[in-house]
């Protein structure tokens, strides 16, 4: 059966009707695993016991989570009990975890089969690292997976490719498990077919964990059975100043605009002069906390040990300078440099600040709206190379927003909302996505 | 930055990097450093999102992982202890 191309909804009904078995898809997809790539480990072993048991349940006639018996991949930065995590990094090359991240013991308790885990820049923060969520899925290896999203690197990436990728409110998914790099931005990301594999991937992972004080308090309630696509109450506002810096490449919030408002949808154009300077707050907070996350990384534990050094303090510095690459040292030093006490009111002090304003504007902006439509990165010219790619994604990593980037018109957009409202973001991108499949 | 702040920075960051690799290391580091010194300062401002606070829970004994399960990544063990170099001449 060919499974490239078909949504987890997809599988699970053909699932549900009998025509297909967990460990038929799981065999399936791993066939597919090496040609596809993405995958840095595979767990078919564990997928199989777990697709078996699945199989067997459905088999008794029991009632089943929507997306058991589904395959998924998760990012290298999810602990995975006694299966190589490594994030990309030298530095914890052959680390086991002990134990498992709370986001895959709840894909675990879904029946979701897990194959293996996906290749990621080095700690996420290698601007042109690998990105193996949104490339095993697009390449058919996956229905679906599990990413991190701190800079909406993989939110970009997943338009890019064609896919859907929900950054859920910071705190909605628990990062227990998630290996630590700027904990104030991460947040678990689910990167899909389609919106409705992304809204059940969602509800399976979200809600308090014990484990994790950053997670929302308020039991999760699941938004994909009041997904319709009705969009005629939504207020929606273009963000200006990402519309300019755009240009052409904001065709497609454009067009989904225009689509909206014929669906019943009020759209107006709303200002955020702020939003420039958020690349350039996220770089100093990112560095900042990547360097004190990172700092646990010793080499003495677990991960990378120098073979030759004179005392700990030597073993730490040198452990930490052969198992960090190059970007990672010049993160980890930037870093350290923006909270020493000399600099701290320059650099690190003024990102806090800024970040607090850019929250603030965020907030106040949807106050009258329900949603912002953007593009997913600006023109090609525009500023810096530093502010290009994450002009328009980072902004709901510092305010913590929920965001979900679609494809749309031939390109891809991004929307935008309120803490805590992924059903109506979620609800937005069904009509667009309906709209999509039924002009293509 | 100067190469002397490099090499306390690179102190306190616990990254070695040898003498004669300070000053190629802090021209690479340039280009970042002009671009995060181009952030404006703003004044205080009033945030109404709910601030982070601490969340406490009740002291309940629960489950922890084996010594062996601590032990099994440690690059160099013995005796069921944690290897490291001599700390105290």
């Amino acid at each position: 059966m060919t499974i490239e191309k078909k949504t987890a909804v997809e599988l699970a009904g053909l699932l549900a009707a009998g025509q297909t078995t967990a460990a038929g898809l799981a065999e399936a997809c791993l066939r597919h695993a090496d040609e596809a790539g993405g995958f840095v480990t595979t767990s078919a072993e564990a997928a199989l016991r777990t697709a078996g048991r699945v199989d067997a349940r459905r088999g008794a006639g029991e009632a089943l989570p929507p997306l058991a018996g589904v395959p998924v991949g998760v990012e290298d930065s999810f602990c995975t009990e006694g299966v190589l995590t490594a994030c990309g990094s030298a530095m914890l090359k052959g680390f086991i975890p002990p134990y498992s991240a709370t986001a895959v013991t709840r894909l675990e308790a879904g029946g979701l089969p897990l194959l293996g885990k996906l290749a990621v820049g080095e700690f996420g923060l290698e601007p042109d690292g690998p990105c193996g969520a949104v490339l095993a899925v697009a390449q058919g290896a996956l229905p679906l997976a599990l990413g991190s999203d701190h800079d909406g690197a993989l939110r970009r990436r997943a338009g890019d490719a064609g896919l859907v990728s929900l950054k859920p409110t910071w705190g909605a998914i628990s990062r227990y498990g998630l290996v630590s790099a700027a904990s104030s931005l991460d947040q678990a990301a689910p990167v899909a077919r389609s919106v409705m594999d992304c809204a059940l991937l969602f509800d399976l992972l979200a809600g308090p964990d014990p484990l994790d004080a950053s997670t929302c308090q308020a039991p999760h309630s699941p938004v994909a059975p009041s997904l319709d696509g009705e969009v005629g109450h939504l207020h929606i506002a273009l963000v200006r100043e990402l519309q300019e810096a755009a240009g052409p490449a904001s065709a497609a919030a454009l067009s989904a605009a225009e689509a909206l408002v014929v669906l019943g949808a009020t759209c107006r154009e709303a200002a955020l002069p702020l939003a420039a300077l958020g690349p350039r707050t996220h770089y100093i907070l990112a560095s900042a906390e990547a360097s004190s996350n990172l700092a646990r990384l010793d080499g003495i534990k677990y991960g990378h040990r120098a073979q030759e050094a004179e005392g700990i303090g030597d073993l730490i510095a040198k452990s930490r300078a052969e198992g960090f690459g190059p970007e990672l040292r010049r993160r980890t030093l930037l870093g350290t440099y923006a909270l020493l006490t000399a600099y701290r009111a320059e650099y690190y002090d003024r990102a806090v600040r800024l970040r607090a304003a850019l929250v603030a504007a965020c907030d106040e902006l949807l106050a009258d709206c329900d949603l912002l439509l953007t593009p997913l990165r600006p023109a090609a010219g525009y500023g810096e190379a530093l502010d290009r790619e994450g002009l328009c994604t980072v902004l709901a990593n510092l305010a913590g927003l929920p965001a979900l980037v679609l494809p749309f018109g031939g390109g891809a957009l991004q929307l935008i909302g309120k803490r805590g409202s992924e059903a109506l973001l979620l609800n937005a991108a069904l009509a667009l996505e309906s709209l999509e499949r039924r002009g293509s | 930055m100067t190469v002397d702040d490099l090499r306390k920075v690179a102190r306190f960051a616990q990254i070695d990097v040898p003498e004669d690799q300070l000053a190629p290391l802090l021209e690479q580091l340039a280009p970042a450093l002009a671009y995060m010194a181009g952030l404006p300062d703003l004044d205080p401002v009033t945030v109404t999102r709910e601030v982070p606070c601490n969340v406490f829970h009740e002291d309940v004994p629960g489950g922890h992982l084996s010594q062996q399960a601590l032990l099994q990544n440690a690059p160099q063990q013995e005796a069921g202890c944690i290897l490291v170099p001599r700390v105290l001449e």
